[in-house]
């Protein structure tokens, strides 16, 4: 299960992560030996502000793609924690597939109570369509675990959350620093029965969904008289003998064969690499075998689009990519710009500046084979590259 | 007037660790540029004595074992004053000489950090011990000498957190010494990172508790400073 933690960069994160790793025992003691023994000797108490700074300096030398990923694992299963520095960090990851949240878990100090980071993450949560939330409210050790301010805060989170059109699945109490809440109830927080940080994320729905079956072609191999055409399977699965359509053509054709490093199989489903053989051929690169419900194919499309790097302007051309399908297209209309921090949308603009999010209405030089993200996020995101970078990225909604 | 003299402390991680009591009212880097290497026992020396001595000091035999005559130095100019473990003056040589060999030891890996790191754990609490029964007699001027930051940034400047408990240690030093004396923390040289290890930076680090109108002073002024306090 992959969470994404979201923030005010003051709110928390680290030592959140750092607790929840701690008091799952997904910590190896080798990699606190040092600073324990270090404490020791200068006969300091290891206080959990060393443990995180350790996990910290851990995660800052993993980091790749501009972002951490943490495992830890709870009696129910395991987690991936993705933590990105900034939100065009986690927007740049989550748009190009680097990683994929199926949930989030925002970060409110009840102190400082909501910020415009913490708007900002939240809002961009909803726009890539993560509809799990759990709301942490921390460093309630800071206000004596006062129930009042705790209330304060929630009703702030539940009114912005509610402008946005989202409902949390939890709202908590915490002290991530002392634990409280975290992994067990506290006794300092007698007023909250409810979840710890650990039972809302067990109590998270899977995000496993099937769907239909879909392999976009990587690429074509020959085999004497016959043509092989392999890629990954995104969803589904298939078997020899099954009738497949082929888009954007759409058109029909029977799997002869299903061949993978294991040799030949009879059926194969996600997210296995193969190879198929099919009674037609003709097939190219960036084509989709396909079966059950029709993808969408299009020339024109109206996008969630977050600009990452310059800006994407109107009447531009741009490389729109998504998986393995490639072709040029043109931004034909900016619809309108969203001001994350106040939601307004804002009309009769013609360009996205880099961080910026908006509708932006697309064509594309010929047909491409998508799905809406919430249903297939690997067919439904896509990226715009501008001279060899990628300077946006937009989920198809 | 007590001087906390800290071997190897680096400027960056005094403020990123936010060690307050380090930084004290005023502080900043030191400037050794007129050195060709930062060597502890040459910038010591010539702090001690407010003039450059390396070209003095490199014709020894063996530079460790140099040892200034007290009258050479700002000490001088006091009746009464304790230096422990200064290099170039009270250098508790054959500890230290331990210390460089156990370093060797664990490059050729016949010992690891933590036996390494113990040695100069042990040094450490020794010298503090004795310091602070020290600044509780009455000498004008107190000199303690402590190689922690170094020592142990050797092998682990490149382990923050380490490194934080560290500072947070010495730290603890400069505010247990109080504000009742006029203060001086001085470093010969800062430390920059290799990997998980550390080397020699090419500027110190100072801080007083007292106003001495200094930007990014030469370790050669001090001995100046030093000598007005005597008041």
């Amino acid at each position: 299960m992959n969470i994404v933690i979201v923030g005010h960069v003051d709110h928390g994160k680290s030592t959140l992560i750092g607790r929840l790793l701690y008091d799952t025992d997904s910590i190896p003691e080798q990699k606190l030996d040092e600073i324990k023994q270090t404490c020791e000797a200068l006969e300091r108490k290891m206080e959990f502000a060393y443990v995180v700074d350790a996990l910290e300096e851990e995660r800052n030398r993993e980091m790749t793609i501009d972002t951490t990923q943490t495992f830890f694992r709870s009696k129910k299963r395991s987690y991936t924690i993705i933590d990105a520095p900034g939100h065009k960090e986690f927007l740049k990851n989550m748009v190009t597939g680097a990683c994929q949240a199926n949930a989030g878990l925002l970060i409110v100090d009840v102190e400082k109570g909501v910020q415009e980071q913490t708007k900002r993450h939240a809002y961009i949560l909803k726009l890539l369509g993560i509809n799990q939330l759990i709301v942490v409210i921390n460093k309630m050790d800071l206000v004596n675990f006062s129930k009042k301010k705790y209330e304060k805060v929630k009703k702030e989170v539940l009114k912005y959350l509610k402008e946005i059109g989202t409902t949390p699945n939890f709202i908590i109490p915490v002290s991530a620093y002392y634990g409280d809440g975290v992994t067990k109830n506290s006794e300092r927080i007698p007023w909250y029965k409810a979840e710890t940080v650990i039972d809302a994320l067990d109590a998270l729905k899977e995000p496993f969904k099937t769907y239909d079956f879909r392999l976009p072609i990587q690429d074509i191999y020959k085999l004497s008289n016959k043509r092989i055409y392999v890629g990954n399977i995104l969803s589904g699965m298939v078997k020899v003998g099954e009738n497949v359509k082929i888009f954007p053509s759409g058109e029909e054709a029977k799997i002869e064969q299903i061949i993978t490093f294991e040799g030949k199989m009879k059926e194969a489903e996600k997210p296995k690499a193969i190879g198929v053989t099919l009674n037609k051929q003709g097939f190219l690169r960036g084509n989709v075998i396909t079966k059950g419900k029709k993808p969408i194919v299009t020339n024109e499309i109206e996008p969630t689009v977050f600009c990452l790097l310059n800006e994407v302007k109107e009447k531009e051309q741009y490389i729109f990519r998504c998986v393995t399908q490639e072709t040029k297209c043109k931004i034909e209309r900016v619809v309108e710009k969203i001001d994350v921090n106040t939601l307004e949308k804002i009309k009769n603009t013609t360009a996205l500046k880099e961080t910026e999010v908006g509708k932006v209405k697309i064509h594309l030089n010929k047909p491409v084979v998508v799905e809406k993200f919430e249903n297939l996020p690997e067919l439904g995101r896509f990226i715009l590259e501008k001279n060899g970078e990628i300077v946006a990225g937009g989920i198809i909604t | 007037m007590i001087i906390l003299a800290l071997d190897g402390l680096e400027y960056k991680y005094v403020k990123e660790f936010k060690c307050k009591n380090l930084m004290q009212k005023y502080c900043g880097k030191t400037d050794i540029s007129e050195f060709s290497e930062p060597r502890t026992v040459v910038i010591w020396s010539s702090f001690l004595a407010g003039k450059n001595l390396e070209k003095e000091i490199l014709k020894t035999k063996n530079f460790w074992e140099f040892k200034l005559n007290p009258k050479e130095t700002f000490f001088s100019k006091f009746k009464k004053w304790k230096a422990m473990d200064v290099p170039g003056l009270t250098y508790k040589s054959e500890k230290h000489k331990k210390e460089r060999e156990l370093l060797k030891k664990f490059f050729n890996g016949e010992i690891t950090i933590g036996e390494y790191d113990k040695a100069a754990f042990k040094h450490h609490k020794e010298n503090k011990a004795e310091f602070f029964n020290a600044i509780k007699e009455n000498y004008q001027v107190t000199m303690g000498y402590f190689a922690l930051a170094d020592t142990i940034g050797h092998l682990s400047f490149g382990v923050k957190p380490k490194m934080k408990i560290v500072y947070k240690e010495l730290d603890k030093i400069a505010e247990k010494i109080g504000e009742n004396n006029k203060l001086l923390i001085i470093s010969d040289h800062g430390m920059k990172a290799v990997g998980r290890y550390g080397d020699h930076s090419n500027y110190g680090f100072w801080s007083t508790n007292f106003f001495a109108d200094l930007d990014r002073p030469k370790i050669t002024q001090f001995r100046k400073i030093i000598e007005l306090c005597k008041g």
